[in-house]
């Protein structure tokens, strides 16, 4: 069915829309990286069934401003990150290079905020050794971290994209971003386990 | 047909971010105390959220029936482990 939509005569606009957004590599990474953050996820809700009380108590020293608002702030960089496709698109490369410059902007503020929390915490003897809530967070929250500084080279990579002459690749654009809301909807879950479940 | 595209796009992020203040809002009121009630809530919230950014910003709702299936099958075995491990 996807091959023969593929294989369509470019009659109709709508097909004429790439059947897979990105590119399918792009997407064998993404789910991969949402099935090896799931397990962690269910291996994370496995101790905190047998913990709940320390749990719990470890989790008011969390800051839920902190989480909050750094959720909002990878929303809001997804939202870039998605308008700068439709930017691309549309051969619009000046908009669409200014747009992830708005999402890398976003990115650095939510490594600023992460750091001020982990500061914090470790300021006040919180550190990754203290139980096992305090090894997940800082575990979850560590490699998270460093899909986010992926996610900057990959806008890096992206604005280079942009930059080029000729031959432009729209799918690059696409995929970037795609890599970019899955850093974003894994953080949502994240926000909900760490810090919003009582 | 852009106009469209844009708009969507920001209503999206407008859904996510108020969902985002308002799970932040109830999150709020226990923070001391374990609650059911907050939690499968926050928990639904962050369900119809990551759903969302896959449909939308992601563009799954216009993939190949493999990848919708696919991203609804990791979303419902997770929510369902995650519900179920914490009531159990």
């Amino acid at each position: 069915m996807t091959a023969e939509a593929r294989s369509r005569p470019a009659d109709a606009p709508a097909q004429r829309t790439p059947a897979l957004p990105g590119d399918a590599g792009m997407w064998v990474f993404v789910l991969g990286d949402m099935v090896i953050f799931g397990v962690y996820f269910i291996v994370f809700m496995v101790y905190r069934g047998h913990e709940q009380a320390v749990f719990l108590a470890s989790q008011r020293h969390l800051s839920l401003a902190s989480g909050a608002v750094n959720t909002l702030v990878l929303l809001a960089g997804s939202r870039f990150a998605a308008l700068a496709v439709a930017a691309a698109r549309a051969g619009d490369d000046r908009r669409a290079s200014r747009l992830i410059g708005w999402c890398g902007i976003c990115g650095v503020a939510f490594l600023l905020v992460k750091a001020r929390e982990w500061y914090s915490l470790v300021s006040a003897g919180r550190t990754v050794t203290r139980n096992n809530f305090y090894m997940f967070y800082y575990a979850f929250t560590g490699v998270h971290l460093f899909h986010v500084l992926m996610g900057l080279v990959v806008l890096g990579v992206m604005l280079a994209e942009l930059r080029r002459p000729a031959g432009r690749r729209t799918w690059l654009i696409e995929a970037g971003a795609i890599y970019w809301h899955m850093v974003d909807l894994l953080w949502i879950i994240l926000f909900a386990l760490l810090y919003l479940m009582r | 047909m852009k106009g469209t595209v844009t708009s969507r796009i920001t209503w999206t992020w407008a859904l996510l971010s108020a969902l985002t203040m308002v799970s932040w809002a109830l999150a709020a009121t226990r923070r001391f105390t374990p609650s059911t009630a907050v939690t499968i809530v926050v928990l639904a919230i962050a369900a119809v959220k990551t759903r969302t950014v896959i449909r939308q910003f992601m563009e799954v709702r216009v993939a190949p029936r493999w990848l919708r299936r696919a991203t609804d099958a990791w979303l419902a075995v997770l929510m369902a482990a995650i519900i179920g491990l914490y009531l159990w």
